[in-house]
């Protein structure tokens, strides 16, 4: 039986459109290279990101510390170089979960209707009548700090959009002939959903992947800038920030790299999700 | 029309019952046990049973659940475990703040988006439409603590023009302003831009300016009067975020609003203010976006309030 899935040939033209794209591409080389100093971050990193050294505490950027050294003399590149590894470990992680609930939720309202459609959309409802930050503060206030309560925190909160999304494509695509045609030869639910329905989701799937990320990865800042998130001694971004606040006098030059971490990986990432979302349809474009 | 607001104010009042029971669940169940964390090993257990029973933690949680919204109904959302203050009284002195910080930074987005974004869509493809995009892009990814702080060193540090903390005169406010208000301004330039191209191609702008009528009156009465919708709706959306927002903001410039005593509140473990705080916010933001999809109509009288939904 013909499977009216989108062809190989539909993501080449795709991605041909998205390399014509100067702005995505250059945001998803500036991904590669964050990618490439998390995983290598031990051979780049000039020092051991714990090593505290008592003569260099709050030293300005020089040769022998590029960016500067922390309250504890600590490097601060090397503790950015480390930090990416926090950063995007738990945006691709909670992306993961939140996308895993979101797409089956989403499905399950879009494609069955009724009393599941109603229950997970009041859900979602409840979801967005909170103030995202107030929830995921008030999560972690029951949980406790710690990276790992932020990534439960946020996966809670993240899912909410991705199901409304897909639910609307569901509603869409399972009006389709081929859809009527796979229930008339007797195809089971769970089958069409997987073989047919998901994949037809792909590219807003992408699309919400590449753009959630970034949310995931302010979101743990936030957390991690209101003492939250990553505990000491560890390296994330947001509590540099926030130890940073501390030493701004006397050494202003420490929250200013963090910050831009943050900034470039996010941008990175929101220019990549446009050009994604232009790539994979044009007329999403209008 | 009627229907509508009707449907929409039972929404909302799901939606506050929700989060009542959600902040309820995560403040009482979930940690444990609040006057024995407050009371730390500072108390035997006897003391700690009697404080229990003044406190009514010790009742089923559904029962504790119907006298905390009974309180809340008639304003008492308890006592702050650290001052004994009432908690609504510390909201109502903490949320004035809040409400001013977040009022002004609104009003910043507005003025500096839509000028920014009129200005990008009359120069498209020039290099001040880029300008205005890239910086707005840059707006939008900086993270508001950051924005804060880069602004602490430039105008307090560097050019030692503007305080760098507090919320008392004029000038005290206008860091907190920018700051809160500079994302929402990147938002709103984007928009504009948007919606003003789309304007700009209209078949009444090329009639308008046959007819003679000066530019300025052209951009300001026919092409953004009609650009308006969609940035009202983006910015309306937004006004509810301001108040979240406003906790980062208020922490780095040390203003004593409600997101700097919920923050504090949550290191000192006052369950009472945290509870109060967060409730108080989601409630706030419910009717706030309430009261946007309710004014869409207003503003065009094209809209049928069922397609807002």
């Amino acid at each position: 039986m013909h499977i009216n899935r989108r062809s190989k040939s539909y993501y080449k033209e795709s991605f041909g459109r998205l390399k014509e794209n100067k702005a995505a591409m250059l945001g998803l080389v500036i991904i590669a290279v964050f990618i490439l100093l998390a995983v290598f971050a031990p051979l780049i990193a000039p020092y051991d990101p714990y090593q505290q050294t008592w003569e260099d505490i709050l030293k300005n950027p020089s040769m022998k510390h590029p960016a500067g050294t922390d309250e504890l003399g600590r490097d601060i590149l090397s503790r950015l170089i480390y930090g990416t590894r926090i950063s995007l470990s738990i945006g691709f992680m909670i992306e993961a979960l939140a996308m895993t609930i979101g797409v089956t939720l989403g499905c399950i309202a879009g494609y069955y209707g009724g009393i599941w459609d109603s229950i997970i959309m009041r859900m979602t409802d409840i979801i967005f009548a909170f103030p995202s930050l107030i929830f995921a503060i008030a999560i972690m206030f029951a949980l406790g700090p710690g990276l790992i309560n932020v990534f439960f925190a946020l996966a809670v909160i993240s899912w909410a959009g991705t199901a409304r999304l897909i639910r609307g494509q569901v509603l869409h695509i399972k009006k389709l002939e081929y859809i009527e045609a796979c229930r008339a030869i007797g195809e089971k639910d769970f089958d069409i959903i997987i073989r047919h329905i998901i994949p037809n989701c792909l590219p807003t799937i992408i699309v919400i992947i590449t753009l959630g990320i970034p949310d995931a990865i302010m979101s743990e800042a936030s957390l991690s800038f209101l003492g939250l998130g990553a505990q000491p001694p560890m390296a994330s971004w947001g509590s540099m920030i926030y130890n940073a606040r501390t030493y701004i006098m006397q050494a202003p030059t420490y929250s200013i790299f963090p910050g831009i971490c943050i900034m470039l990986i996010v941008l990175s990432f929101n220019i990549l999700g446009d050009g994604l979302r232009d790539a994979l349809d044009p007329r999403l474009k209008d | 029309m009627l229907s509508y607001l009707i449907k929409r104010f039972f929404q909302a009042v799901f939606a506050i019952l929700a989060i009542s029971v959600i902040t309820f669940f995560l403040m009482n169940v979930i940690p444990g046990d609040p006057v024995s964390l407050m009371m730390e090993k500072r108390a035997d257990p006897e003391t700690i049973e009697r404080i229990r029973h003044e406190m009514g933690t010790d009742l089923p949680l559904t029962t504790q659940y119907i006298n905390m919204m009974k309180k809340a109904f008639s304003g008492d959302l308890g006592k702050s475990f650290f001052s004994g203050i009432p908690v609504s009284q510390l909201i109502g002195q903490k949320f004035q703040t809040t409400l001013k910080l977040a009022l002004l930074a609104y009003l910043f987005a507005l003025t500096v988006g839509i000028l920014s974004g009129v200005f990008a869509a009359l120069n498209r493809g020039k290099i001040g439409d880029s300008t205005v995009m890239i910086m707005a892009m840059f707006g939008i990814s900086a993270p508001v603590f950051w924005i804060a702080l880069i602004l602490q060193i430039v105008f307090g540090l560097v050019f030692k023009c503007l305080p760098i903390s507090g919320f008392s005169t004029p000038a005290h406010m206008i860091l907190p302003m920018v700051t809160l208000g500079l994302a929402n301004a990147s938002s709103i330039a984007r928009i504009t831009r948007t919606s003003m191209l789309e304007v700009m191609k209209q078949d009444y702008i090329r009639t308008a300016r046959a007819k003679g009528v000066y530019e300025k009156r052209v951009v300001f009465k026919h092409m953004l009067k009609n650009a308006l919708l969609p940035i009202i709706t983006i910015s309306g959306t937004q006004l509810g975020g301001l108040l979240t927002g406003a906790i980062m903001t208020e922490t780095v410039f040390g203003i004593s609003g409600l997101g700097r005593l919920t923050v504090e509140s949550i290191f000192r473990r006052d369950f009472p203010v945290i509870q109060g705080t967060v409730l108080f916010i989601a409630v706030v933001y419910v009717v706030v976006n309430l009261l946007v999809d309710l004014s869409y109509a207003l503003v065009d009288p094209r809209i049928s309030l069922s397609e807002v939904d």
